[in-house]
């Protein structure tokens, strides 16, 4: 039972994504129910042992603070690549090289990016590749779609679920990471869906504010990621504005400012 | 015998990749190593090692893997890197010769 409310102590005082808290929390639990194992095999009560070993790992709030400064703050490295898409997207768009050899150069080296790294790890900042490889999956369908159109309709359908299921295992880990996978394929989604029409000066200086906006992300902290993280989805609507005419662009950005407005209460709960 | 807490935040990362440097370990028998090999020396909140063991992580000097027991439970076991053992012996260079240099000014054998 001590053991027990400690390990819960710990948990309400982690600001982590889901996942991350499991893997700490498991860590924990195992060091606890081991050591307690040991000091009842040497002649104490469960009880007793439980208070000695919660006494030895010391306090749960020292504990969790250090937790939760590790895990917030990425590094400079990990800040750069998050927002280096963004950062190619403003000289590609600013330079007028979008249609060039070089753009295709650049969607196709974020899918080699996204699929190495995704492979084994995910850490946040690989997701902005992802973003962006799922702009040259759905650009692909927009090229299919005027020259066999039943099939693009399949690729499409294939495209948006296998989209949609990583969107929603980003959901499960983090809400606060959704813009980093979702605003790149709404932004270029809109851009193909209204034929590639030329950005506006202020709507390419929103890739530079969005690489920006990645890099704080990385390296800030909780609030400076909850701040960052609605800020991009802002920046994302000003951008599906001025490109779009239609309001549909408005329901996504919706929705994810809502997933993350609840994350942002449950965690203050 | 009383030291620093400073002294201690210092060598956290040099003592845990000297420990890990040895054979793959886990939180707990880190503890019980640190213990047993400094003959009680080190005594310190054991909680604060997982924050240590997640710095040394994110500066890729260590990687960790899960390991399923019969138990049921699950341990994560550290493992030291390239980089890490580099930095390790960097360290212990700058341990070797800062110690030395102290030893002299204090006249200490």
């Amino acid at each position: 039972m001590i053991a027990d409310s400690w390990i819960e102590r710990i948990r309400g005082l982690l600001e982590l994504s889901s996942s991350q808290k499991e893997e700490v929390l498991c860590e924990l639990s195992t060091h606890l129910e081991e050591e307690v194992e040991e000091l009842e095999r040497g002649g104490l009560s469960g009880e007793e042992a439980s208070i000695k070993v919660v006494e030895a790992l010391g306090s749960t709030e020292e504990i969790a603070r250090e937790l939760n400064q590790v895990y917030a703050h990425g590094s400079d490295k990990e800040a750069i690549l998050a927002s280096l898409p963004y950062f190619l997207s403003f000289l590609l768009f600013s330079l007028g090289l979008e249609e060039n050899m070089g753009a295709l150069i650049f969607a196709g080296g974020t899918v080699i990016v996204a699929v190495l790294v995704g492979r084994t790890a995910r850490p946040p900042w690989v997701l902005t590749w992802m973003g962006y490889s799922f702009v040259l999956l759905f650009a692909l369908g927009f090229l299919l779609w005027d020259i066999i159109f039943p099939l693009a309709l399949a690729y499409g359908l294939l495209v948006i679920s296998l989209f949609i299921t990583k969107v929603i295992s980003v959901v499960r880990e983090d809400p606060y990471l959704i813009p980093l996978i979702s605003v790149p394929p709404l932004i270029f989604g809109e851009w193909f869906l209204e034929g590639t029409p030329e950005f506006k000066p202020l709507t390419v200086l929103g890739f530079l504010a969005l690489a920006v906006l990645c890099s704080i992300f990385i390296m800030g902290g909780r609030r400076a990621k909850l701040i960052v993280c609605l800020t991009q989805i802002f920046v994302l609507s000003l951008i599906l504005g001025s490109v779009g005419t239609a309001g549909l662009w408005a329901l996504p950005a919706i929705t994810m400012a809502c997933l993350v407005l609840r994350e942002a209460r449950v965690e203050q709960h | 015998m009383v030291y620093s807490s400073e002294l201690l935040k210092g060598s956290v990362d040099t003592i845990l990749l000297s420990l890990i440097a040895e054979n793959p370990v886990y939180g707990y028998q880190i503890v019980r190593e640190l213990e047993k090999k400094s003959q009680g020396y080190f005594v310190f909140k054991e909680g604060t090692l997982y924050p240590a063991l997640r710095r040394l992580e994110r500066k890729r000097l260590v990687i960790s893997k899960w390991e399923d027991l019969q138990s049921g439970r699950k341990r994560r076991y550290y493992y030291i890197t390239d980089q890490g053992s580099k930095f390790l012996k960097d360290k212990k260079a700058e341990w070797q010769g800062f110690s030395l240099a102290i030893n002299l000014i204090a006249g200490l054998p």
